[in-house]
């Protein structure tokens, strides 16, 4: 069987920002159904990488492929088209703090699809089940906790069904039992719902925990991409330096999971 | 050289100006694009139609009340000395219908809406609330200024002829005290008021409240820096609508009157 064509490709992109080069040449590749974690210092990047990936900022120079689509050159309808396909998780869940939480999670599918609002009101229990909060339909995005939020944030963005998710800093701000709650949540919609998703984060345990493969961010360069275990492997000081290594009995324990 | 460096600022600041304005007119473009395009949202527009009206008026009312006594109690004492005491209620009506409403109304709704807009739209901004409704293909402009421009369009003129109302009773109430009497005050306005009057005040609060809205929205949208920047986005959205209002009013003065 021919493997599937990447959901996402970058090609040499650059971006400056003001005086500063903060992407300095990124290529990358992101497969159907794979957790590709980029993982970094803080200040290195990785969210205005994120940021070109989901079509908020257009590189300098390099080219950026959704689906065979080139998402540096769209605009207008045909980006928006591209986004339906998406969801977005970001790191303070950007809520829509006037709007319930039902109303939050149901907002694209009122916005994208005619369905009654019988149907959207289901779709909501259902994806806020997923997420763990069930029943939290009438609550005001200001009364949750961070991990609440957060987990909000997943339910709103996987509202219509996106074959792609990203997640900006998902475990950033969480005690540890919420953030691998969030952590054991992103595991579990690759499994069930074949999503392919992408992760922002600074927490090695969340990128050697989850990530399939996990690309380092230094300095706008992406300096190594591959499996946890060739990243922690790696001998180059400046990764040793940023990895403390985590036990690696319990990464296998989540991943052995069916 | 003291006089190049002002030279320098002074061009500067010119061009922070243009910029701005260049930035507001592709804002406002956008804006009446989805409007010509017949993207309203309907519902949206109606929320701040009461957020902006029917929550403004108490202020509305006092503030077009008290123009109207002071424009009689400083024509009354003048034009009854004169002896003729005829010309208050048309002097208080004309100024009321021309500027007083219109300005005063416009003033205060800076103050109120386009602060409260800026600072929505500019809490949004910081928390990434735009972002989010970009990712789920829904354009900012379209969501939000849209609905604002349209309401503030709509609202200020109603908004202004409560203001004539209120400022003609108050004025009633002050002439009265100085000794002119009803049938004389409202003589005097059916003799003074056209309808030409009531209309060109009524299309200026019309802009006013395009440039409020505008103004606002511009300001909330490009807000960065957490609250700090979301009070500096608030309090330039007052500076420059209330500027943009008393400019714009002399400009539409000649050109309507």
């Amino acid at each position: 069987m021919p493997m599937p064509a990447p959901v996402i490709q970058v090609r040499g992109v650059r971006k400056r920002l003001g005086p500063v080069t903060v992407l300095d040449g990124i290529s990358l590749e992101v497969e159907e159904r794979e957790i590709f974690v980029i993982m970094g210092p803080s200040g290195t990047g990785k969210t205005v990488l994120l940021r070109h990936l989901i079509g908020l900022l257009r590189p300098d120079e390099g080219e950026i492929y959704l689906w065979d689509a080139p998402l540096h050159a769209l605009e207008g309808e045909a980006l928006d088209a591209l986004r339906m396909r998406m969801g977005v998780v970001f790191q303070g869940a950007a809520l829509f703090d006037s709007m319930t939480v039902g109303e939050n999670v149901a907002f694209p599918l009122r916005r994208h699809r005619g369905e009654s609002e019988t149907m959207i009101r289901e779709t909501v229990a259902t994806l806020l089940d997923l997420v763990g909060l069930p029943g939290a339909e009438g609550k005001m995005p200001a009364t949750l906790s961070g991990g609440m939020r957060k987990r909000v944030g997943i339910a709103r963005a996987l509202a219509l069904n996106p074959d792609l998710v990203f997640y900006d800093e998902p475990t950033a701000g969480l005690d540890p039992p919420a953030a691998r709650e969030v952590e054991s949540l992103i595991w579990r919609l690759r499994n069930d719902l074949a999503v392919t998703s992408v992760v922002v984060t600074h927490d090695l345990w969340t990128a050697f925990g989850i990530g399939d493969r996990v690309g380092v961010l230094m300095d706008g360069r992406l300096i190594t991409v591959g499996t946890p275990r060739d990243v922690m492997a790696d001998p180059r000081p400046e990764i040793r330096q940023f990895i403390h290594p985590p036990p690696v009995g319990d990464r296998e324990v989540i991943r052995d999971e069916p | 050289m003291p006089q190049e460096i002002l030279l320098d600022r002074l061009g500067r600041n010119a061009i922070r100006f243009l910029e701005e304005a260049g930035r507001m007119t592709l804002l406002l473009g956008g804006a009446l694009r989805w409007m010509a395009r017949g993207r309203l949202e309907p519902r949206l527009t109606i929320r701040q139609m009461s957020q902006i009206g029917v929550d403004g008026l108490p202020l509305i009312v006092v503030t077009g009340a008290f123009a109207g006594m002071v424009v009689a109690f400083q024509s009354a004492g003048q034009l009854n000395a004169l002896g003729v005491p005829g010309f208050v209620g048309g002097l208080v009506a004309v100024s009321l219908a021309r500027e007083a409403a219109p300005v005063f109304t416009a003033v205060t709704a800076a103050g109120r809406t386009g602060a409260g807009i800026a600072a929505e739209l500019g809490t949004m901004a910081v928390t990434e609330q735009l972002d989010a409704l970009r990712v789920m293909a829904t354009d900012p402009v379209r969501y939000l200024v849209v609905p604002r421009v349209l309401a503030s369009l709509i609202v200020l003129p109603i908004l202004t002829i409560f203001a004539n109302v209120a400022g003609l009773i108050g004025g009633w109430g002050v002439a009265g005290l100085a000794g002119v009497g009803t049938t004389t005050y409202l003589t005097s306005i059916r003799r003074f008021l056209e309808l030409h009057d009531l209309v060109g005040g009524l299309v200026k609060a019309a802009l006013f409240g395009m440039i409020i809205a505008v103004v606002g929205s511009h300001r909330g949208l490009t807000a960065a820096g957490g609250a700090e920047g979301v009070g500096r986005a608030a309090t330039a959205a007052v500076v420059v609508a209330t500027l943009l209002i008393l400019g714009g009013n002399y400009v539409l003065d000649v050109l309507l009157f």
